[in-house]
């Protein structure tokens, strides 16, 4: 294979992967293609399978490990929408220091066998919280929706503003989720931590921090397509490894660690003697070459030994998210069934926070309790869940909200309608009101005849579907009239009997008046 | 055409004229009511023809959309485009009679037409669903959203009781002619929504309104600005409102209203919806502000049957 070719196809499909997987974030992306490069995540695959037992994730999960025993971890350049955009960071650096150079590192491996396996035992012990930071597919939503998207609503709201003062009106204004300064604390640190990273050591993250790119790294271990140079021609000038964003090439050794290579290409063409090949790897030289390598059953005992620790203080929060009796939390989007299923599986990538039209669905803080820390939640305060949408079922790329067509949504129970007579306004001043019955859109919420010519509130929580919008318009203050009871296990909402209206009537031959 | 198609459309005329001048010749109570009076109608209803048939025939009476536009003019259309409901639901304008009225207005010399509404729904569901935004813009007219606050601009509502201030669109503020365009429906709180209750949708905080008082705020909305124009769509009504849940609660009344008065007109609208006007508390109120007249033996109505 020619290497210029390579890297072409490399960028090529990164920059359009890249792309799709952002614009997916955003409410006005074509509906067929969407929803499939989130799709293509590996974490989200591994919490489908493991918790939903979906073949098609288990089948995709298959390809990709295939593939990466083969061809190495080339997930890491083509698929990985934090990989690129920490190439992007990068190639922007090369362009303003034309000098930037790398050099070869050892690889880290206790670290990134302790942070796999806290990884790996925080899913079984059922709390995500930290996928959610460290997949980095999961932390890349994150980054779209605390960077990218209020960057792109910033740029887009201005610019309406100053074309409504033309009188153009092709713009509308974009929402973006409320930033709370506790949600984004973690995430600013390891934001910090990938960029610091990415500009002074190139993809170090990904080979040091990245569990899914030690997992990954472990399966391309005895990929069969490998980096290869060939000893008789390389006269270690380094120029390979000046290019090696992995900084996995020794060129002092005239050697490659195939597990850190993250399959960039760029080496390929740099090479003034055509000796670094990327190439399907002879036998003979295998046990050679696995005596370097750098995960051993040494670095294996250490690491465990670093996770027994973690992963006693994860389950010391377990325990305590037990213990305490807090009010009910709000309820968890529709479609999540149960809020235990819901934080076993939700890596809190916001994407259905940014697709959410309503805005109803917000980061939250730990209304959840600590495992379920900053997951999306329903604020009926910023939004209610509009009866005629299930934008958040189709796209959960871990299933934590399981996909429902809308008439099934529409019998999702998240909650129940609970009126208190005592703040409502009719009640209070006497006055007419309704803002609750006029939005509810099943008559869980019906006006009844009150005093005089008003009508007050009456509910029926048994056709509630807990949508909150009778609590989001409920215009009392300080207390809101009317809320939703939380669901914890949510339940099927009985179908709402019409009332009939006067339907006989003919079309009347006169006017009456 | 063959000879058996000429006999076969001869005899379908015939029979249609035949059918026609019995119907004509049936004295109508509607015509001997307004025979009476010879001054220009304050209020035009017409029934018994399409949206766009009967908005043509009342423009007409009314002396034509030019007795209200001015070449050069903007124009806001304001229909109700509050609920995720497809046309036949009637919780939103008749689309159709929306397309007829921009139409009208650009036939007139407006400069430009924009419409809107501060829905209840989401607007992106809103304004596709109900028809309303593509009618609009095959008509040309500019579609604007109305769901941010930036949009809205502080104003003072004279002589207002319990509505002295109120965050209106800024295009009511800018536009020359505003036209109110309602959809007849019952409420479940106020009982009838219609030409006041309409106006609700050029205002930020309807939490507002429900949280002081309802029906005053409604009635004193147009103390700040009364339409130009209101035209009531009263083809398909609601009688279980105000959001469109079953089909059942739609009946095909086939009528239009067309006048400035909006408390005349709202207290027509309630016979056809069959609501007693006394009940419904901002007609009331409406009357009280000097806003229009409720007492419909003082409106010179004009009754038009198509």
């Amino acid at each position: 294979m020619r290497a210029g070719k390579l890297k072409i196809l490399r960028v090529t499909l990164e920059v359009i992967f890249f792309i799709f997987i952002t614009f997916s974030f955003f409410f006005f992306f074509p509906e067929k293609l969407k929803s499939i490069p989130v799709k293509f995540q590996i974490i989200p695959l591994i919490i489908s399978f493991l918790s939903e037992g979906f073949l098609l994730s288990l089948f995709l999960l298959v390809i990709f490990l295939i593939t990466t025993a083969i061809f190495g971890r080339i997930y890491c350049s083509f698929f990985c929408p934090l990989g690129c955009f920490q190439d992007i960071l990068i190639r922007t650096k090369k362009t303003v220091k034309k000098r930037a150079k790398f050099k070869y590192h050892k690889s880290f491996t206790i670290l990134r066998l302790t942070i796999l396996t806290l990884l790996i035992i925080s899913l079984i012990s059922g709390s995500l919280y930290l996928t959610g930071y460290l997949d980095p597919y999961s932390f890349f939503g994150k980054l779209v929706n605390y960077i990218i998207k209020p960057l792109i609503a910033l740029i887009n709201n201005s610019s309406e503003l100053i074309l409504r003062k033309a009188d153009i009106y092709w713009l509308g204004i974009m929402n973006f989720s409320t930033i709370n300064i506790l949600s984004i604390t973690p995430f600013i640190l390891i934001f910090g931590i990938i960029v610091y990273l990415s500009l002074k050591r190139g993809r170090l993250y990904c080979n040091s921090i990245c569990p899914l790119g030690t997992f990954l790294g472990i399966f391309s271990i005895r990929c069969l397509y490998r980096i290869e140079i060939d000893k008789s021609s390389c006269t270690s000038c380094g120029i390979c490894a000046s290019v090696c964003k992995a900084e996995c090439i020794n060129s002092k050794d005239k050697v490659v660690d195939n597990s850190s290579c993250i399959r960039c290409f760029n080496c390929l063409e740099v090479c003034p003697e055509f000796a670094i090949k990327y190439k399907l790897f002879a036998k003979n030289k295998r046990i050679e070459a696995e005596k370097k390598e750098s995960f051993s059953r040494r670095k294996f005992i250490y690491s465990f030994l670093g996770v027994l620790t973690f992963s006693g203080i994860n389950l010391l929060l377990r325990n305590k998210k037990t213990a305490d009796k807090t009010p009910l939390p709000p309820p968890t989007p529709p479609g999540s069934i149960s809020l235990d299923k819901y934080i076993s599986k939700c890596t809190a990538c916001y994407l259905c926070v940014n697709k959410c039209p309503t805005n109803v669905l917000q980061p939250s803080l730990f209304q959840y309790g600590l495992l379920g820390a900053f997951l999306p939640h329903m604020d009926f305060y910023s939004g209610y869940c509009a009866y005629e949408c299930n934008e958040c079922l189709k796209v959960c790329p871990t299933d934590a909200i399981m996909p429902h067509t809308k008439e099934e949504k529409k019998k999702i129970q998240i909650g129940r309608v609970k009126f208190i007579k005592e703040f409502c306004v009719v009640y209070k001043n006497n006055t007419n009101c309704g803002a609750c019955a006029e939005i509810c859109p099943t008559d869980a919420v019906t006006m009844t005849p009150y005093k005089g010519l008003l009508f007050i509130p009456t509910t029926r929580p048994s056709i509630c579907i807990g949508c909150g919008a009778c609590q989001n318009v409920c215009p009392a203050t300080p207390d809101k009239a009317i809320v939703v009871e939380t669901n914890i296990v949510h339940k099927e909402a009985k179908i709402p009997q019409f009332k009939k209206g006067k339907k006989d009537e003919e079309t009347p031959q006169d006017f009456p008046f | 055409m063959d000879r058996r198609d000429f006999f076969k459309k001869a005899f379908s005329l015939a029979a249609v004229a035949g059918i026609s001048s019995i119907v004509k010749s049936t004295p109508l109570p509607a015509a001997q009511k307004d025979s009476k009076n010879k001054k220009p109608p304050e209020l035009v209803a017409v029934r018994n023809g399409t949206p766009e048939e009967m908005f043509d025939e009342g423009i007409k009476v009314l002396g034509g959309m030019k007795k209200f536009i001015r070449r050069g003019q903007t124009v806001v259309v304001k229909p109700n485009i509050g609920w995720t409901a497809n046309p036949q639901g009637a919780a939103n304008t008749n689309p159709a009679l929306v397309k007829r009225i921009i139409e009208h207005c650009f036939g007139a010399g407006a400069k430009r037409v924009y419409v809107f509404d501060h829905t209840c729904d989401n607007c992106f569901t809103t304004y596709n669903v109900s028809g309303i935004e593509k009618a609009a813009k095959e008509a040309r007219a500019t579609v604007v959203q109305a769901n941010k606050e930036s949009y809205y601009e502080e104003v003072r509502v004279p002589g207002a009781h319990s509505l002295k201030k109120v965050k209106v669109h800024e295009l009511i503020l800018e536009s020359d002619v505003f036209i109110n365009v309602p959809i007849l429906k019952h409420h479940s709180s106020t009982r009838m929504t219609c030409a006041f209750k309409n106006l609700m949708g050029v205002v930020w905080d309807r939490s507002f309104y429900h949280r002081t008082d309802l029906d005053r705020c409604i009635a004193e909305f147009p103390l700040y600005r009364k339409p130009d124009l209101t035209i009531v769509d009263a083809y398909n009504i609601l009688t279980n409102g105000p959001r469109a849940r079953s089909m059942e609660d739609v009946v095909n009344k086939k009528m239009q209203l067309l006048s400035k008065d909006m408390v005349a007109l709202d207290v027509a609208a309630s016979k056809i919806l069959g609501e007693e006007a006394e009940n419904i508390t901002y007609i009331k109120i409406g009357n009280d502000l000097g806003i229009g007249n409720r007492n419909l033996d003082e409106v010179n109505i004009k009754r038009i049957d198509l």
